[in-house]
């Protein structure tokens, strides 16, 4: 009896050893998690197997070598401000925005010749005005200076304006320069073996 | 952006053009209280027969004073389109009539014009408006 007991107790051991992990399996099964979903989403580096790491890594190694040449390539933000302050358009004119600087420029020479001009005027006709004894010339001259010394005042914030707007649009344009001058890198050097060597570059295709 | 620009340039203009250039002429009557304009000679005439430029005693009132003369300027041109040249002084603001016939027969002056003037101390003389130019009548 006893060992029929025993017998009986083994082979419930047996099975619950077998049949346990069985059992968990089937488990594990109802309560399967896909592969996708543990992977983090978005996926931080852009690659999910080797293949897309290796064509990561490439990438990666492309924008470095193109992010060296960006570097010594891309225009201080700085260097065209001050260029725009002391002539505007300078800054445009470095940043390759001949048009718009030579616009500016050209404004900015005008303005101060007519300001120039108009001062001189007013300059004129007020030394006339402070000697005159004669009432109707104090009051023609001082109309004529007034008349002048407002046209160069206007063109005189003319000028300010021209010239402010110059030096603000200067960071735009090095802004522009510099994401064209990476566009343009990033297509120039795609695929291209870069050497870089002491004071030279080169590229083979 | 662009509104930014707009609004400083319009706020510059307004400054700049709020500005004017200082009256600073001692004679200027339009500043300075004490002085005052001299009268204008509004009705002349000069004749050929007697060749005599005579005009009306100018005078205005200012406050609690008339103002007169304190004499006249007399110009003379060649014709209507020439410039006036100053030949003669009247002091007084009595002394409405001057010869001309010299000035007709030795330069040829046809043309003539009266402004009065006031003396300001020390040396200081205010001329007054042009009178309309006048030519002979008989």
């Amino acid at each position: 009896m006893i060992k029929v007991v025993k017998k009986g107790l083994y082979f419930l051991l047996s099975f619950c050893l077998i049949a346990a992990p069985v059992l968990a399996d089937e488990k594990a099964a109802e309560n399967q998690i896909s592969e996708p979903s543990i992977l983090p989403i978005p996926n931080k580096y852009d690659w999910n197997n080797v293949e897309e790491w290796k064509e990561a890594r490439k990438k990666l190694e492309h924008k470095l070598r193109v992010l060296s040449i960006y570097e010594e390539e891309k225009q201080s933000k700085t260097v065209n401000f001050l260029k725009s302050l002391i002539v505007p358009g300078w800054g445009h004119i470095s940043a390759d925005e001949h048009t718009r600087g030579e616009i500016l420029v050209g404004l900015e020479i005008f303005t101060v010749a007519s300001a120039i001009y108009f001062y001189d005027k007013s300059s004129d006709y007020y030394s006339r005005y402070k000697n005159a004894n004669n009432v109707q010339d104090i009051s023609q001259y001082y109309t004529d200076a007034n008349t002048a010394y407002q046209n160069y005042q206007a063109l005189l914030a003319v000028m300010i304006f021209i010239w402010g707007y110059g030096v603000l649009d200067s960071f735009r344009a090095t802004s522009d320069y510099n994401d064209a001058l990476w566009n343009d890198l990033s297509l120039e050097y795609k695929g291209a073996t870069l050497e870089v060597k002491p004071f030279k570059l080169n590229i083979r295709f | 952006m662009k509104k930014l620009y707009i609004a400083i340039f319009v706020i510059l203009l307004i400054i700049v053009l709020s500005c004017s250039l200082d009256r600073t002429n001692p004679l200027d009557p339009e500043v300075n209280p004490s002085i005052y304009s001299p009268p204008r000679v509004d009705s002349l005439w000069v004749y050929f027969n007697n060749f005599k430029l005579t005009w009306v005693k100018p005078y205005y009132q200012a406050q609690d004073t008339t103002i007169y003369a304190d004499g006249y300027f007399i110009w003379g041109a060649r014709s209507w389109n020439t410039k006036f040249d100053l030949i003669g002084n009247n002091v007084g603001a009595d002394n409405t009539i001057i010869d001309v016939e010299e000035f007709y027969i030795e330069r040829n002056y046809l043309v003539f014009r009266v402004s009065s003037y006031l003396v300001y101390p020390p040396n200081d003389t205010l001329e007054g408006y042009n009178s309309k130019a006048v030519t002979f009548q008989n």
